[in-house]
């Protein structure tokens, strides 16, 4: 942390996003925020991001759900962020906190439940240590240097961990951490690492393809135009007509998850229950914030 | 399908992006079309998910060098996306002003190692018609030739190449002339030329898998598999993609012949 703060002008984005970690924590609740809380300020749901709050991508990275949460990803941003910084400049890092953040948040929405409120750095950290693990990659002579390396191994043995931990701690989004993970080691490998080649033809289209898939990824969870919430929320807006009967038997096919046509077609539930099901989404989404 | 394959992965990729715009452009007119047809597509992908997860187990039992063999492809892609093509783009750069065998020479192997091999093809042939019976230009012209399934004609460069310089790339023009040879159908010369290359060059583990299907073939079992089992010794050393490749394949010939007398 001294260090940190002695050489602030050589890592000042870290030193921003530390800032922010804390700032937004003493304004939620740094030890047990609500979800209201954590609503309010930015935390990602997958159902608000296309309902016209598609800043929640990025928001939620800087938020955090308690003391505990707070200071394990505030000690992996002080590990990794100023080492990354000084190698890759203050512009790229920045950059990559970005583009790892909002990596981590598709994924989330893909894999959590619409409603389900996802907070934390540690998608962006995960990102962090996908660019590390890049950047070890573009700096072996062939593939025997990178996976012979111990700073490889013992980094790829860090994010094993991290994992493993995610998946046997509850209320903890792997999904965010792959995401950011795959995101930062794609980014860092195409983008931010020193090029002193000319790239080839086929480097340039595998950049293209990789901005291609992240804002293919955006704009799928900006319009998830086939799952059961949007679906929902849309069949409620809409105006009485053949576009609503559609809406409403497209909700219903959406739910029940590719069984029987048949099933659906002569069981399609009519507009009261489909009424009931958006009132009660509708309530559960204002009791959740 | 050097070039094919990346560009058959890039192809995937960017048919996956194009994925969720088609959605909402079909939800637009129909959304239980668009719904129906993502569940269809998330069915699909589990389908071949699975088949694919049975296909690679039933490889690794059934053909276990393909663990091997995704390395070399890997690390042949690798290759091709890493290389270098700024010393290439200067010799083109400096064609213009001055033009000399050597440096087409140099513009065909570099363009071999990215695999251009259209842009090969002319240079090195500019260099042999500037510089007839350059040695180096002739090998060069004779792993094109073999790139480009052209084994009768790779045969009578290399063995060109070998006859005024039978060390010639650190003996690989011999390597390859027995090979050619032996794959063409004269297995006995093809043999003779493996043997003398083992003689004078030592071998490498390419080598002794090659020499031991060329003893196999001429009756001589035990010289066979002395030789794989040369080429399947372990290594203190990380090995190189290629040279691991044969290795497993060694190895897996050895395995196989087991029980044979």
């Amino acid at each position: 942390m001294r260090d940190l703060l002695e050489k602030a002008d050589e890592t000042p984005v870290t030193l921003l996003v530390a800032i922010a970690y804390v700032t937004l924590a003493v304004l939620t609740d740094p030890f047990q925020p609500t979800i209201a809380q954590l609503a309010d300020y930015g935390a990602l749901r997958a159902t608000d991001v296309w309902d016209g709050e598609p800043w929640r991508l990025l928001t939620y990275a800087f938020l955090h759900g308690g003391i505990v949460h707070l200071a394990v990803n505030m000690m992996s941003l002080l590990q990794l962020g100023p080492l990354l910084e000084r190698s890759i400049g203050s512009l790229r890092f920045a950059a990559l906190y970005i583009v790892t953040a909002i990596g981590g948040g598709i994924f989330g929405c893909y894999v959590n439940h619409p409603l389900s409120p996802m907070v934390g750095g540690s998608g962006a950290l995960f990102g962090m240590m996908g660019a590390l693990l890049a950047l070890l990659a573009r700096s072996g002579r062939h593939s025997g240097d990178f996976f012979g390396s111990g700073a490889v191994r013992s980094l790829a043995g860090n994010i094993v961990v991290n994992l493993v931990l995610g998946w046997l701690i509850p209320y903890v989004s792997n999904a965010g951490h792959i995401g950011g993970l795959i995101t930062g080691f794609a980014l860092t490998l195409c983008f931010l690492t020193s090029n002193r080649r000319e790239p080839s033809r086929i480097f340039r289209a595998l950049q293209a393809t990789c901005v291609a898939l992240f804002a293919a990824g955006v704009f799928s969870v900006v319009a998830p135009v086939t799952r059961w919430d949007y679906l929902l929320l849309h069949w409620q807006r809409a105006a009485p007509g053949p576009q609503r009967d559609q809406l409403r038997t497209a909700y219903w096919t959406a739910m029940s998850d590719g069984e029987v046509d048949e099933l659906v077609q002569t069981q399609v539930p009519d507009d009261e229950a489909t009424d009931q099901h958006a009132a009660k989404f509708a309530a559960m989404r204002r009791h959740e914030r | 399908m050097r070039r094919s394959l990346p560009i058959a992965l890039l192809s995937a990729l960017w048919l996956l992006a194009a994925w969720p715009i088609a959605l909402w452009l079909l939800a637009h007119n129909s959304p239980l079309a668009a719904v129906r047809l993502a569940q269809g597509a998330q069915a699909t992908a589990a389908s071949v998910a699975f088949s694919g997860a049975v296909f690679v187990l039933v490889f690794l039992f059934a053909w276990p060098p393909f663990p091997a063999a995704i390395r070399l492809g890997v690390a042949r892609m690798r290759a091709v996306l890493t290389a270098d093509r700024a010393t290439l783009m200067r010799n083109l750069a400096e064609l213009r002003h001055i033009e000399t065998p050597a440096r087409h020479l140099e513009i065909g192997r570099l363009a071999l190692q990215i695999g251009e091999d259209r842009l090969a093809a002319v240079h090195l042939q500019r260099a042999h018609d500037l510089e007839p019976g350059h040695l180096g230009t002739l090998y060069a012209i004779a792993q094109l030739q073999l790139r480009l399934r052209q084994p009768e004609a790779a045969r009578v460069v290399l063995m060109q190449v070998v006859e005024q310089d039978p060390g010639h790339a650190f003996g690989e023009a011999m390597l390859l002339l027995g090979r050619t040879t032996f794959t063409l159908g004269d297995r006995a010369q093809g043999l003779a030329w493996l043997q003398r290359h083992e003689r004078e060059h030592g071998g490498n583990r390419k080598s002794h898998c090659w020499l031991a299907e060329a003893l196999l073939a001429a009756g001589d079992t035990a010289g066979a598999r002395a030789a794989w089992q040369t080429a399947a010794a372990p290594s203190k050393q990380r090995l190189t993609a290629e040279e691991n490749w044969y290795r497993a394949k060694a190895k897996v010939t050895l395995w196989r012949l087991r029980g044979r007398a």
